[in-house]
């Protein structure tokens, strides 16, 4: 008994030494904790981080601001990568990992897949064997691996390079809030009393709904008045319109037609045309000799006017080819707009992968995602807006004025929704009213100058702003009467 | 003695012009209305106008029968609004008071323009033409509210004759409109007469009248109705005004204070 005792205490250390090994296997004394570095909110964006050659073409142009937690299409279809800046303490030796989740619990092993079936989905492998106390590190996560699993996470939970199908994963206008998890492992086993990092992203890459009834078209002088119907969808905030051939681009000339400057002099039996719009005397053709002319405007200022034509003469350009307005490159059938009609994230994405050797002699892979989506339309036909990453119209317009089109020029016109993360909606194209040609209009003061009426030129009251005259003088008679009125109390 | 002292006190007090300034004495006088025993002084009156207004700007023989004003807007009248601002600068016993009075008013003309030519089976565009009018005028003012002071008929006829000044802007959906390098802005000068009558509304509560002037000082409240003259064809010294004045029907609301 006396003999056996130390046995038993060395048996007991022993065993006691055994578990303490083993127990430092899965914790830790001062547990790993992961955090955002440097006050920093947000993760920063680059575009193909993630390619297998891992050639970082720079920082995304996607405004920072614009749902900086969130992930769009367009976010996906570029291949975004995020890069996340931690501040890692008490790492001794434990693994650092990314997962992404919908509605699991990552730092459950269980949601992991060890043990069942995974709710969470490995997004990087992260850093391996970590050893710090207070140190800075950074984890890439490419935006299709967060969301290109969120309907089915691979099983065995291994990872898994999401492509670009991936953008199509999500069908429906809702946007789906997920959330990645930067995790402490041994193996597999989360570090048990280690405080991961949680960072909710909400992810949206179908755009709204196209606007109710296709929208409809109103023609003026130089002008569209394009009109809508607001769509209910929630995450509607604003429209875009897009507009084919473009606002001042140069027009095929089959889509367009000559104004003439035709003047009507006094006592001659028919108009006289002069010039072309340009002033192109060699131009001229007689209106009369026209089959047809389709539109015609007065006092027009973009023509000049032969001397031989006396000032009293009345002129006007007349459009005079074309049995009607032709339709080259903006035609009511237009590929360039009807190419959007499709959801982007319903379309299917054909992958292009192209290599090029920059000036340093790397090969750079480029992604070309040709969708036959929205996002395939070419955003030079976008109506230009006052400032960038704004749309034309807010969330409640159902109207806007396109401006600076030429007249005789058919142009195609669509309306889309965009929504909160940038996503632009298939675009309403009305094949009826969605088509149409601006051309010149007579407006009370063109009447009024035409019938022979000469009032008009007042400048003053332009450069001055109509409205403030009436408003300085009901300002005037409210300010005296309401100063006469307390004078008078006061009196009293 | 004491009739003879009041028929020449009547006399003189008929023939006499006081001042505003002097008319509560007057009402403080033996031969006062009883109903004006607590009224506060009166000096000016604060109308406010509106008018189914058609401006008469296809009177113009310039435009040699045409109707541009027909053609863009109708024939419908625009709605105006104004407001008048009047001091009884000079009290006429027995009969009422004059004096000069100023006026500003807005109204507005719009629709679609029409297109030169038909356009997809239509001459209507999508262009709206507006035509803004701001009229200014200052007028002399003569009323008669004895018949209301001293008999007690809520009836107050008056008449203003005086000069008028009116604004003006055309525009369409690009803003002011313009002509060979015409901006469709300017001003018209004129003459404006009126007559009108206004109903005292005092005489359907007496005693909200009389708290009404207590607390806010206003005399008397009316409902008036005017016609109203504006030849705003130049006055002889501008040519080719546009011809924005008309003969309308002015309804309003005035507060003698």
């Amino acid at each position: 008994m006396h003999r056996r005792t130390p046995l038993a205490i060395s048996a007991a250390l022993a065993l006691l030494f055994a578990s303490s090994a083993s127990l430092a296997q899965t914790t830790t004394i001062g547990a790993p904790t992961v955090q955002f570095s440097g006050g920093q909110l947000f993760p920063t964006r680059f575009l193909n981080f993630g390619t297998a050659e891992q050639q970082n073409i720079g920082v995304s142009t996607r405004p920072q601001n614009l749902n900086p937690d969130g992930i769009s299409y367009e976010d996906c279809v570029t291949d975004q990568t995020l890069q996340f800046p931690l501040f890692v303490t008490n790492f001794d030796g434990q693994n650092l990992q990314a997962w992404a989740t919908e509605s699991g619990d990552c730092t459950q092993d269980l949601d992991r897949g060890v043990g069942g079936v995974p709710t969470c989905w490995l997004l990087s492998t992260g850093i391996t064997g970590l050893v710090g106390t207070g140190t800075n590190e950074t984890i890439n996560v490419r935006v299709r691996d967060i969301v290109g699993f969120q309907n089915a996470p691979p099983n065995p939970a291994t990872y898994v390079q999401a492509g670009a199908s991936a953008c199509s994963a999500q069908p429906s206008f809702t946007a789906v809030p997920l959330i990645v998890y930067f995790i402490p492992v041994v193996g597999d086993t989360f570090v048990t009393g280690s405080t991961p990092l949680q960072y909710m992203v909400s992810t949206d890459l179908v755009g709204p709904p196209a606007p109710v009834g296709g929208g409809s078209v109103a023609d003026g002088d130089t002008l569209f008045v394009v009109s809508w119907t607001p769509n209910a969808d929630s995450d509607t905030v604003g429209y875009d319109l897009y507009i084919d051939p473009p606002i001042g681009a140069a027009v095929d000339a089959s889509s367009s037609q000559t104004p003439v400057l035709v003047c009507d002099e006094a006592g001659a039996t028919s108009p006289v045309a002069v010039a072309s719009a340009g002033g192109d005397e060699a131009s001229a053709i007689d209106e009369a000799s026209a089959t047809t002319m389709v539109d015609a405007t007065v006092g027009d200022g973009a023509a000049s006017k032969d001397a031989s034509i006396s000032d009293a003469a009345a002129c006007h350009l007349a459009f005079v080819t074309g049995a009607s307005p032709s339709t080259g490159g903006g035609k009511c059938s237009d590929q360039n707009l009807s190419v959007g009609t499709m959801q982007d994230a319903a379309a299917v994405i054909v992958v292009e992968d192209a290599e090029t050797v920059d000036e340093a002699g790397f090969v750079t892979t480029t992604t070309t995602s040709g969708a036959g989506g929205i996002s395939g339309v070419n955003p030079k036909f976008m109506v230009p807006t006052g400032s960038a990453g704004l749309n034309v119209s807010g969330e409640s317009g159902g109207s806007f004025t396109i401006t600076g089109l030429t007249n005789g020029v058919t142009y195609t016109v669509a309306v889309s929704a965009v929504d909160a993360f940038g996503n632009i909606g298939p675009p309403a194209i009305n094949p009826t009213d969605g088509c149409d040609y601006p051309a010149p209009v007579n407006d009370f003061f063109t009447l009024y100058r035409q019938g022979g009426g000469g009032a008009g030129g007042l400048c003053a009251l332009e450069a001055a702003g109509a409205p403030v005259a009436p408003t300085v003088a009901f300002g005037a008679f409210g300010a005296v009467g309401i100063g006469v009125m307390r004078r008078r109390r006061r009196r009293r | 003695v004491r009739y003879v002292t009041r028929t020449a006190i009547t006399l003189l007090a008929s023939t006499s012009i006081s001042t505003g300034a002097s008319a509560q004495e007057e009402r403080s006088d033996t031969l006062a209305s009883r109903h004006h025993t607590y009224e506060s002084p009166q000096n000016f009156t604060l109308e406010a106008r509106y008018s189914p207004y058609t401006p008469d700007i296809d009177s113009d023989p310039a435009l040699h029968g045409s109707a541009p004003y027909k053609a863009a807007f109708g024939s419908g009248p625009l709605v105006f609004v104004g407001a008048e601002f009047d001091w009884q600068a000079l009290r006429i016993p027995h009969f009422g008071w004059f004096g000069p009075g100023l006026g500003a008013g807005y109204a507005s003309a719009g629709g679609l323009a029409m297109f030169a030519t038909e356009h997809n089976g239509t001459f209507i565009s999508g262009e709206t033409t507006t035509l803004q009018i701001f009229p200014f005028y200052g007028v002399a003012v003569l009323r008669a509210d004895a018949l209301w002071r001293e008999v007690g008929v809520p009836l107050v006829p008056y008449v203003k004759a005086g000069i008028g000044y009116a604004l003006w802007r055309a525009s369409n959906t690009l803003g002011t409109s313009s002509f060979q390098g015409v901006s469709g802005t300017g001003y018209s000068l004129g003459t404006v007469l009126a007559a009108g009558v206004g109903f005292n509304l005092n005489v359907f509560d007496r005693y909200a009248a009389q708290n009404f002037d207590d607390a806010m000082g206003v005399n008397a409240t009316y409902l008036f109705a005017e016609i109203t003259w504006q030849d705003l064809t130049g006055l002889g010294v501008q040519t080719d005004p546009l011809r924005v004045g008309g003969t309308n029907w002015t309804f309003g609301l005035s507060l003698d204070f």
